[in-house]
């Protein structure tokens, strides 16, 4: 390999430059300063359906705004005190309205800053990583059981740490408490998998205590990493996961082997139907780990990722362990 | 130095004798491990010991200026002290001093090694993984472990002495004759070679007149120091004594050897050899068993940007001489039949220091250079599979990053207080290439490298001193030892 070297003399060199500031400098750890608001979101091409959304949406939002200023123009036909009323509850049902929006839009935006510093990591240059951990640090300080662990990577974070130093610090400080919780969430949501395919009549009341039991997780673990997704977050979030289907068929695979061993090792003493109620549990830390990848504003290092014998065998051994 | 914190948990002298039994977690994980700090004279060797041991001392219970240290990180690190010194032939560490150096008002570096010091650090940690306070075995094991590490302080010239252990007078002086002749050096040895040309080695060994070619061999070494900050300038004793008890062991030089031919009986070369000898036999065979037996780990500093700008002569120099000075160490992995043999070194890092002098975008092109540098000694220690690595690093930091115009270019610069000095200054390093520059590259030199204040340190324990990635090289050396 060459090196390109510029030549001596078209070279700056080396220069000691004297400046008229006196003083000490203070080379304390200092506190990264809260970042003051959300970056917003990458422009996108629109779509033809985001577009034929938006006319829908404003028809709807015209039509009902047309509906109410008639509805409050009626009841002050009835009398002034009639039209107040109506006037003060539409305006209440608006601020309702609004405030749900904004909490929808808030909650999307921070799933797509997590989504931004994903893919930022491997191209971005350090100041630019810098302050997209920041806005990270930011959000999962929301969740009151990370905020000490966020203060903790700020008050060890200093300014002459690059963008990949700070980023192995945010996984090691913030994140890696973060996964221990959301570990934590998965084994009590596939605790109570098993508990559901044990003592479910119907394969259909299974399937949706199941499936509601999932969401909660999804949401959960969401709200761990900082991001208290609402409806929309929600859904964002479910299309990210059916999107990953070739890692569910990964896991399937792993899963499979799982409980063909499990099967052996274990289950020898068990019914068909704890057997069955053990694979949920299974199906239920999948899905846990799966939003944990999602969620996570960094993605996992190898050696990170959570163990899925490790949740399911932990969670057997305190159902076994469990008294009576 | 402050008392550490946390000592309430360290064994207690009023435990049943039960309590005093090591625990399994103690008899697994206690060690003692001794660091080789290594590096030529004004590398940093004394400000990174001391700065090492301080932010050890620092981290207990949390992470303090070491986030990158995991046991500090998980704060695994419960207790600290600073024990006695074991070994009779070396003194006590300053670091009280050296902090209070740090700590006074205006700070100022800590005074440069004379003589060979010793400092051992005890630490006891939790452990982690499989005997950790959350895994089974860690829950039946309990109780803590005790690192001991025990690190040496010397003179950086006297390093230079371990090759000639492997020479005889005869290659030695050939070999110093040849330096003498060449570029930088040639001129400032003018006076001892004309002195000695109208000498003969065959002359009567005449006491005086070796101590006068001692005296101008000596001002010889301390001109190219001075003069060319040239780093190869053998023996290392000739510019710093330390406590030699007899002065007239040094009074020997080099003398023009034919090739093939011993020293006479009798002669100026003959008195010469057996000063030589007795040199070797009684100042630096001590000090190599001293430094380098029973070491297991390795950090070797090096003043790369020094050399860097004192131009071209100064850092092929500096290149030449570690490449001799790491002859003289073993590598190897750890393992059972080596520890009968000798222990080997198992881990080295080559870290060039003063990368406060660097702005931030610059610091890898530092790094690299540094493993540049160091090639042939890092395929001997991989081949003799220890594991190395190289960074850059600034034990005690001085400066901040700044943006400065330089003839219309935007330049990354550092701001820092010069020592002595009441205004700030913003020093531009150069480019700093990431191999060792071709001929082309080397300009003017640049000799005004600026020294800076050091940072005011508070002198509670826990504050720390500032660094630039000593966390991790501490990562590196103690990982597996605090894991």
């Amino acid at each position: 390999m060459t090196t390109q070297i510029e030549p001596a003399r078209e070279r700056v060199g080396p220069r000691v430059i004297e400046t008229e500031k006196t003083g000490r400098l203070e080379l304390g750890v200092p506190a990264l300063p809260e970042p003051s608001r959300l970056s917003p979101p990458s422009l996108r091409s629109h779509s033809p359906i985001a577009v034929a959304a938006t006319g829908i949406g404003i028809l709807v939002a015209s039509v009902v705004g047309i509906d109410l200023v008639q509805f409050i123009d009626g009841a002050f036909a009835h009398g002034t005190e009639l039209g107040v009323t109506a006037a003060a509850a539409v305006v209440a049902g608006c601020g309702g309205a609004g405030y749900w929006l904004v909490a929808e839009l808030r909650g999307l935006l921070r799933l797509r800053s997590a989504e931004r510093l994903r893919r930022l990591i491997p191209v971005a240059v350090s100041s630019e990583l810098k302050r997209e951990i920041g806005v990270a640090a930011a959000i999962v300080a929301r969740d009151r059981l990370l905020a000490e662990a966020v203060e903790r990577y700020r008050a060890v974070l200093e300014p002459h740490h690059s963008g990949r130093d700070a980023l192995e610090l945010f996984s090691r400080f913030v994140l890696a408490p973060a996964d221990r919780l959301a570990e934590t969430a998965i084994r009590r949501a596939a605790t109570q998998a098993f508990a559901i395919n044990a003592v479910s009549p119907t394969a259909l009341l299974d399937t949706l205590l199941f499936a509601a039991r999932a969401m909660r997780l999804i949401r959960e673990i969401a709200e761990i990493y900082g991001q208290r997704p609402g409806l929309a977050g929600t859904v964002h979030l479910l299309r990210r996961l059916i999107s990953g289907a070739g890692l569910v068929g990964a896991v399937d695979l792993v899963g499979g082997v799982l409980v063909q061993q499990l099967g052996g090792a274990v289950f020898e003493r068990l019914s068909a139907s704890a057997a069955e109620s053990a694979y949920a549990a299974q199906k239920m830390a999948r899905l846990g780990i799966l939003a944990m990848a999602l969620c996570r504003p960094v993605d996992f290092q190898p050696g990170e990722i959570p163990s899925l014998r490790r949740l399911v065998s932990g969670l057997l051994k305190r159902t076994l362990d469990r008294p009576g | 130095m402050p008392a550490p914190r946390n000592d309430r948990r360290l064994p207690s002298l009023e435990r049943g004798w039960l309590d005093k039994l090591p625990t399994l977690t103690a008899l697994v994980h206690d060690r003692t491990l001794r660091l080789a700090v290594t590096g030529l004279s004004h590398s940093g060797k004394t400000a990174f010991i001391t700065s090492l041991v301080h932010n050890l001392v620092s981290a207990v219970g949390g992470p303090g200026r070491l986030p990158f240290l995991r046991a500090a990180a998980e704060r695994r690190i419960l207790a600290a002290r600073i024990l006695a010194s074991d070994d009779n032939t070396s003194s006590q560490f300053p670091l009280p001093e050296n902090v209070a150096a740090l700590a006074a008002d205006p700070p100022h570096w800590p005074p440069g090694t004379t003589d060979l010091r010793q400092v051992r650090l005890a630490l006891r940690f939790s452990p982690g993984g499989l005997f950790g306070r959350r895994s089974p075995i860690g829950l039946l094991a309990r109780g803590t472990a005790e690192l001991t590490i025990e690190i040496l302080d010397y003179p950086g010239e006297w390093l230079l002495d371990l090759p000639l252990l492997r020479q005889t007078y005869t290659e030695w002086s050939r070999a110093m004759f040849n330096l003498a002749r060449r570029g930088a050096r040639a001129p400032l040895a003018r006076d001892w070679l004309e002195f000695l040309a109208g000498r003969s080695a065959d002359s009567p060994g005449d006491p005086q007149t070796a101590l006068q070619a001692h005296n101008l061999y000596r001002d010889f070494l301390a001109a190219c120091r001075t003069k060319e900050q040239l780093s190869l300038l053998q023996p290392g004793r000739f510019l710093n004594r330390g406590q030699t008890a007899d002065a007239s062991m040094l009074w020997f030089c080099p003398v023009p050897l034919p090739v093939g031919r011993q020293p006479r009986p009798g002669s100026l070369a003959a008195l010469m050899e057996a000063r030589f000898e007795i040199y070797k036999r009684t100042i630096v065979q001590p000090f190599f068993e001293q430094l380098a037996q029973g070491v297991d780990r390795q950090i070797v500093l090096v003043d790369v940007l020094r050399a860097l700008n004192a131009g071209e002569e100064a850092f092929a120099d500096q290149r030449l001489a570690l490449d001799i000075i790491l002859a003289a160490f073993r590598f190897g992995r750890r393992s059972l039949l080596r520890l009968l043999f000798g222990a080997r070194i198992d881990r080295v890092l080559f870290a060039a220091t003063k990368s406060d002098h660097v702005p931030a975008l610059q610091r890898d092109h530092l790094e690299a250079l540094m493993a540049n540098l160091v090639e042939a000694p890092t395929l001997r220690a991989r081949a003799a599979r220890s594991r190395v690595a190289a960074t850059s690093l600034a034990s005690i930091r001085c400066t901040e990053d700044d943006i400065d115009v330089i003839d219309g270019r935007k330049v990354d610069v550092v701001v820092g207080l010069p020592e002595h000095g009441e205004r700030q200054i913003r020093f531009f390093p150069g480019i700093i290439p990431v191999t060792p520059p071709p001929s082309g590259f080397w300009g003017e030199r640049f000799t005004e490298f600026p020294v800076f204040q050091p940072p005011r340190i508070g002198r509670a324990a826990e504050q720390g001193i500032p660094h630039i990635n000593l966390d991790k090289a501490l990562a590196f050396l103690l990982e597996d030892a605090l894991a």
